[in-house]
């Protein structure tokens, strides 16, 4: 065997590994391909979340044509104002979560990571409103279905002494799932997030390689989006 | 030999954008979503109609959603196949919403006799006999009929199923 033919089988390694790339897949012919096809993937994702909410929309939209009247009442029980700020503390998060993927794409390390800590502390201020409007609905007893019990004062407050549809806890049991299953995705982008800070700090990403900020930040987008809709189906009914 | 081929090929990167927001466009896009949702909430002072209340707040969600969607999660810009993904999954939850609505408006005189049975209590709804049953009594005790079920009288719905009559009418959607 001649030194050229070792020297030509030794430059294309068996398992065709990108091995200058730590963090290029092997079966991808290189960063371009492999970030289309995390698009796609993170795309095909958020369709899948539409239609988990979806169900629940269908839910809210079905039982809201049938009862619109127990709508009405029940959003008397909550705070429009806690809702507002929720949404432009949701709205800020997703416009530092699309800043942070022009950082990661500009290679700025330090402007990627101060962005990913902003989203995360937006996300903790929306779980902390949330916490509040949660925590003051349990202490008056407004619960979902079976353990809704409002105290006298607030079916007072929220009703003026006009008396409650006898189909109210409905209401609250479409809230609490709803509402609930959004802070659930919120608490996941969280995680999400932190993992994130943890590779940004480590130098990982760069112009060549920024998928996951780019994805996460889809996901993001996607809770913030869920967010715009249940804000006036729940808060602004009028 | 054939090694030697591969090498000498360009090694052409397959495209991915690499586009870059700006500044000016994130910012911008975010001033406009402050904006509808200033909107969204100064909407509540005003009032269109029930129906058209909320014509009109899910026209503006739908607005601050294409911001969000097209700028913040790049579809402008993105390839189609992203946005057919992603548009698609939306077709089908309205297909899902909208046959639900079908099915609902459809069943609601059933709904409605039955209701009519229902007294709601504090403590619990209660079944009350209506007046006037529906379905004749007479004879109820008397053995089932073939094909029936063997239920005894008083658990016999009082309010006709429709399967249980000669011909289950055809209702049209009564315009609420």
């Amino acid at each position: 065997m001649s030194e050229a033919a070792i020297d030509a089988d030794a430059a294309h390694e068996d398992d065709h590994g990108h091995h200058d790339e730590p963090f290029l897949g092997h079966h991808f012919k290189d960063h371009g391909h492999q970030f289309n096809t995390g698009k796609l993937g993170i795309w095909l994702f958020l369709g899948q979340e539409l239609l988990f909410f979806g169900g629940l929309f269908c839910a809210y939209a079905i039982y809201r044509g049938m009862h619109p009247e127990i709508f009405v009442e029940g959003h008397h029980f909550l705070d429009v104002n806690l809702g507002a700020i929720n949404t432009c503390v949701l709205l800020f998060s997703s416009l530092t979560a699309a800043w942070s993927v022009r950082m990661a794409q500009l290679g700025n390390k330090k402007g990627l990571m101060l962005m990913i800590a902003i989203t995360i502390a937006c996300a903790f201020g929306f779980l902390g409103i949330k916490y509040m409007e949660y925590s003051h609905k349990f202490h008056e007893g407004i619960l979902w279905g079976q353990l809704f019990n409002p105290s006298a004062e607030a079916m007072d407050h929220a009703m003026h002494g006009v008396e409650a549809n006898s189909r109210l806890h409905i209401f609250f049991s479409i809230y609490f799932v709803m509402t609930g299953l959004h802070g659930i995705h919120v608490i996941g982008g969280i995680i999400a997030y932190f993992w994130l800070l943890k590779r940004a700090a480590a130098g990982h990403f760069g112009p060549n390689y920024y998928g996951p900020v780019d994805f996460i930040a889809l996901y993001w987008h996607l809770v913030d989006l869920v967010w715009i809709f249940l804000f006036p189906l729940l808060y602004l009914i009028h | 030999m054939a090694d030697r081929e591969n090498e000498a090929e360009p090694h052409h990167e397959e495209h991915h954008d690499h586009h870059i927001m700006s500044p000016k466009v994130l910012i911008g896009t975010w001033v406009g979503l402050m904006i509808l949702t200033g909107l969204t909430v100064g909407a509540i002072k005003v009032d269109f109609g029930a129906q058209a209340n909320l014509v009109v707040a899910m026209a503006i969600a739908a607005a601050k959603a294409m911001l969000v969607c097209l700028i913040f999660m790049h579809l402008w810009f993105d390839q189609k196949y992203n946005v057919m993904v992603f548009f698609g999954s939306i077709i089908f939850v309205v297909l899902f919403i909208s046959i639900t609505f079908i099915d609902t408006s459809r069943n609601e005189p059933y709904r409605d006799a039955f209701d009519a049975t229902q007294k709601p209590t504090p403590e619990g709804r209660q079944i009350v006999e209506p007046t006037v049953s529906p379905v004749s009594t007479a004879g109820s005790d008397a053995a089932a009929e073939p094909g029936e079920l063997d239920v005894p009288a008083h658990q016999k719905p009082k309010v006709p199923w429709p399967s249980q009559l000669p011909n289950t009418p055809r209702v049209a959607p009564t315009a609420h």
